[in-house]
């Protein structure tokens, strides 16, 4: 099991992630991410941190349309702005909900969980992260 | 931050468009680009041989250096030609700035710029193959206009029907532009019962994909009156920002509110002075934000701008009497151009049926682009 993007998402091979991220030194923001510099105010004096596996929707959009010929996910399907709680902000797919027939709204709790997006050719799996509404 | 450097005048001395559409695949990249240079040589009033530098822009062709393809059809005479200037839907916006600049400083008098694209169908993603996004559905680019709109609508308390009006006013002002893709009216309530395509976008608020271009000469003021006899319009300003990290807090685009203070300064005008404006509406909520942010409008008002009419030919800033993006159509690549091609017609009186009345003087472009660049260009016509 690894992923998909190592700056980002560090996956175990137990199945546990870390999402990584940076906390500027210099300004104080929070990033998610890895970068070689404070992405706010170029700064190189920032530590790498750990992001919560939570979060809550800054914005969302509900997708009709495939994005490309190849997907094999829902349709419709969202799109959400997930903010940490120490500010750091990502987007993601808001999975496992049908947007028909559930209040998607922003502000909503969301927590991080892995999916599999690929298998290499040896079958081992590439995972992403995604965001499910909290109950 | 540039320095500044005394430069001379520049003008746009020709514009040449081959309309927007679908056009079948026999009729190629070359096809369009080389009828838009064709018109814009001869609009011009120059020979291909006065050209002294050549740019070319586009960003989804499969082909390395596609301009000097366009470009050879007219014969080589040892001048440099850039066979693309990518910058997203900026691109030839992007080339332009550069020309202005070569211009200005004295490098060169006569540059030739154009743009052309035939696209593919379906929607304009990240073009990254292998990545999280891919596989995410993320990174459509209706999906970050989707966001716009919904962060737009909650802080300014605007319905979606003001954002919607976009569309039937740019599609009424298409019907009436022999270049446009679109030659279609469609009332608001067809804009809003369209197919969803991004939510709360509509199909009818989203931009198509198009073939199409567009070429421009350019050229050093003090030379140009050897070649025409036509109204001679100055690029007074150009500018070329890009989003920084710390933009996200706001809604309006800062990229593009701080290339208009530098174009708008360059130029010596003020938002007042603008008499029309050609703006990028790849989805109906960018030209409302987009409008604020060059100033045309307060903050927060764009939405009510285009519910009282302001933004119609007729109104108080006509604001994308082309049809936009929306209604004209947007190969990335001929876009920017394109829309300093429009304006410059207006400018001049030459723009037929869509032309804003009032014998325009100042007009302004703004063409934004995956990446968070944003070029503005203010042109005045000299008399
Ligand atoms: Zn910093």
């Amino acid at each position: 099991m690894k992923s998909f993007k190592n700056s980002e998402l560090k996956v175990m091979p137990s199945g546990d992630f870390q999402l990584l991220g940076i906390r500027c030194k210099s300004c104080g923001e929070a990033i998610f991410g890895l970068h070689p510099l404070c992405l706010n105010c170029s700064s190189s004096d920032y530590e790498q941190i750990t992001l919560e596996n939570r979060g809550k929707i800054r914005n969302y959009t509900i997708l009709h349309v495939p994005p490309h010929q190849d997907w094999k996910g829902p349709v419709p399907y969202v799109v959400t702005e997930i903010e940490f709680p120490n500010g750091a902000v990502t987007t993601t797919q808001l999975v496992d909900i049908d947007p028909a027939n559930t209040r998607i709204d922003i502000g909503m709790p969301v927590q991080i969980e892995l999916r599999e997006a690929d298998r290499d050719d040896d079958g081992e799996s590439i995972m992403i992260y995604v965001a499910k509404l909290l109950a | 931050m540039a320095k500044k450097v005394k430069m001379r005048d520049v003008v746009v001395l020709g514009v040449g468009l081959h309309p927007f559409g679908r056009f079948p695949p026999e009729k190629t990249y070359i096809d369009l680009a080389k009828e838009a240079v064709s018109k814009a040589i001869k609009d011009a009033g120059i020979k291909w041989h006065d050209v002294q530098v050549a740019m070319y822009s586009h960003v989804r062709e499969q082909a390395s250096s596609a301009g000097l393809l366009v470009f050879q059809e007219f014969g080589s005479h040892g001048i440099p030609m850039i066979g693309n200037i990518e910058n997203a839907c900026s691109s030839s916006s992007t080339a332009v700035w550069l020309a202005t600049r070569l211009i200005g400083t004295g490098l060169y008098d006569i540059i030739l710029v154009a743009g052309a694209e035939k696209m593919p169908r379906g929607p304009l993603t990240s073009p990254l193959r292998y990545s999280p996004e891919r596989y995410l559905g993320t990174g459509v680019m209706m999906g970050l206009y989707a966001f716009m709109a919904r962060r737009y609508m909650r802080e300014y308390g605007a319905p979606i029907e003001a954002i919607a009006q976009v569309s039937v006013k740019n599609h009424k002002n298409g019907a009436i532009n022999p270049y446009a893709q679109y030659k279609k009216v469609f009332t608001l309530e067809e804009v809003l019962n369209s197919r969803m395509i991004a939510d709360p976008l509509t199909l009818y608020q989203c931009c198509p994909t198009s073939d199409g271009a567009a070429a421009l000469v350019l050229c050093a003021a003090d030379i140009a009156s050897k070649y025409t006899s036509k109204p001679l319009v100055k690029i007074a300003g150009s500018a070329l920002h890009i989003q920084k990290y710390s933009d996200r807090k706001k809604c309006i685009p800062q990229n593009t509110v701080r290339a208009a203070e530098e174009a708008y300064e360059q130029a010596g005008v003020s938002p007042k002075d603008v008499r029309l404006a050609e703006v990028h509406d790849a989805a109906t909520i960018g030209e409302i934000v987009q409008i604020e942010a060059l100033g045309l409008c307060p903050e927060g008002e764009g939405w009510k701008y285009t519910m009282q009419g302001k933004t119609e030919i007729t109104g108080t800033i006509p604001v994308n009497p082309s049809g936009g993006l929306q209604a004209q159509g947007h190969p990335l690549g001929a876009t920017g151009a394109r829309q300093i091609a429009e304006i410059t017609l207006h400018l001049r009186g030459e723009a037929g049926e869509r032309q804003v009345p009032g014998n325009p003087k100042v007009g302004v472009t703004e063409c934004a682009g995956f990446g968070g660049v944003s070029t503005v260009h203010v042109l005045v016509r000299q008399d």
